[in-house]
């Protein structure tokens, strides 16, 4: 009586979980291809704390669909490197887009191009070139101070993944200067909560 | 012993099951998230534009930037003091004299300035709502955050112009109502 016991009860702690965050993700599926998309937000965020693994992603894309891109940088764990799904990529490079991480969106389309279907790669070489029209020439003093307020502002709110995005935008910024105009605020992890705006109206 | 691990098989087996269901839940799950994250895959809203150039002229405000559009919030603010254009006019000119449209002339405005910045309209009627005159463009508020109002009656009456960049202020007050409103 006791071996089944043990195995009834090491089952139930194997499954309760599971099938409740399943049922959440497909309930959070529908809302969001019906356009609902706090609806899905919320399954998505009540499936995460169920434990399911891909959870917080669809939790972020559905922040990007809802308009909160700098929420969405956050959940999706920020934008660094390139993850396993091409379309969770293409969202996760919108929310940069849209959180005005330009440099950190391009990085990212770069790397859909190959792995996409025909109409997202379409729209992945629209973005691309959307970005390097806003990139064309040399970065203004005045928009790298701004990524660096940005930083330490969400520094300042507790929000380290989002502060370091900026930092890190800064920085490729910051890089494209001859000057390199306060990199060393810029540095990886988050610019300065320290600003020193351009009063010399410098370009 | 022999009934046990024959129960003990079975509901082995029903684990397998289970767990060969759920993991099907999950594969739908993420299959239907994946269909649907691609029909709606769309281009951003907004071109792409560096935070500078969303600042400039004629580019729309933008929630990041407080400092923008000062002229534009400040005939905003006047229209929520006063109810015609002239009053509105007015104080939006005297907004703009006085350096209202940051919070950098906080101080000199005598916290005013802060209910310029951040473009916050809901806390700027919320925080106004006390000192505006009952008239039709009559009444002016004072520049501080306890300052009295006097909530005047005439057409043209109590307005009050900001007298510069230096100090903002106008006037006065005690808080006590006048039929006339307060004209400097």
């Amino acid at each position: 009586m006791t071996v089944p016991a043990l195995v009834v009860l090491l089952g139930l702690t194997i499954s309760a979980d599971a099938p409740g965050a399943d049922e959440h993700l497909l309930a959070g599926a529908r809302d969001f291809r019906e356009a609902r998309y706090s609806e899905s937000l919320v399954e998505f965020r009540v499936a995460q704390r169920l434990g399911a693994p891909d959870a917080a992603r669809y939790a972020a894309v559905a922040l990007v669909k809802l308009g909160r891109p700098e929420e969405a940088v956050e959940t999706f764990g920020g934008l660094d490197g390139q993850g396993a799904d091409a379309l969770v990529d293409y969202y996760r490079a919108v929310a940069a887009f849209e959180a005005r991480l330009y440099v950190a969106a391009d990085r990212l389309l770069a790397t859909i191009a190959d792995r996409a279907g025909p109409r997202i790669g379409e729209q992945v070489a629209r973005m691309r070139g959307d970005i390097a029209k806003a990139l064309k020439g040399e970065p203004t003093t005045a928009a790298i101070d701004w990524y660096l307020e940005r930083s330490g502002a969400a520094r300042a709110e507790g929000r380290p993944v989002l502060a370091a995005a900026y930092g890190r935008e800064a920085a490729a910024l910051s890089a494209r200067r001859p000057d390199r105009y306060r990199h060393a605020d810029a540095v990886p992890g988050g610019g300065s909560a320290k600003t020193t705006p351009n009063q010399g109206g410098r370009p | 012993m022999k009934t046990s691990w024959f129960q003990a098989a079975t509901v082995a087996g029903f684990l397998v099951a289970s767990n060969a269901a759920a993991q099907d839940a999950g594969d739908a799950a993420h299959k239907a998230m994946h269909d649907a994250m691609h029909d709606q895959a769309t281009l951003p809203a907004r071109p792409a534009a560096m935070p500078d150039q969303a600042m400039k002229p004629g580019m729309g405000h933008d929630r990041m930037h407080g400092a923008a559009d000062p002229v534009g919030r400040a005939i905003q603010h006047g229209a929520m003091h006063q109810g015609t254009k002239d009053a509105a006019a007015t104080h939006a000119a005297a907004a703009n004299r006085a350096g209202m449209n940051a919070a950098a002339n906080a101080g000199a405005m005598g916290g005013h300035g802060d209910m310029h910045d951040a473009a916050n309209k809901e806390k700027m009627k919320e925080m106004h709502g006390g000192m505006m005159g009952s008239g039709s463009g009559g009444g002016m508020m004072t520049t501080g955050t306890t300052g009295g109002m006097t909530p005047g009656t005439g057409t043209t009456g109590g307005m009050t112009t900001g007298t510069g960049g230096t100090t903002g202020t106008t006037t006065t007050t005690t808080g006590t109502p006048t039929s006339t409103g307060m004209r400097k």
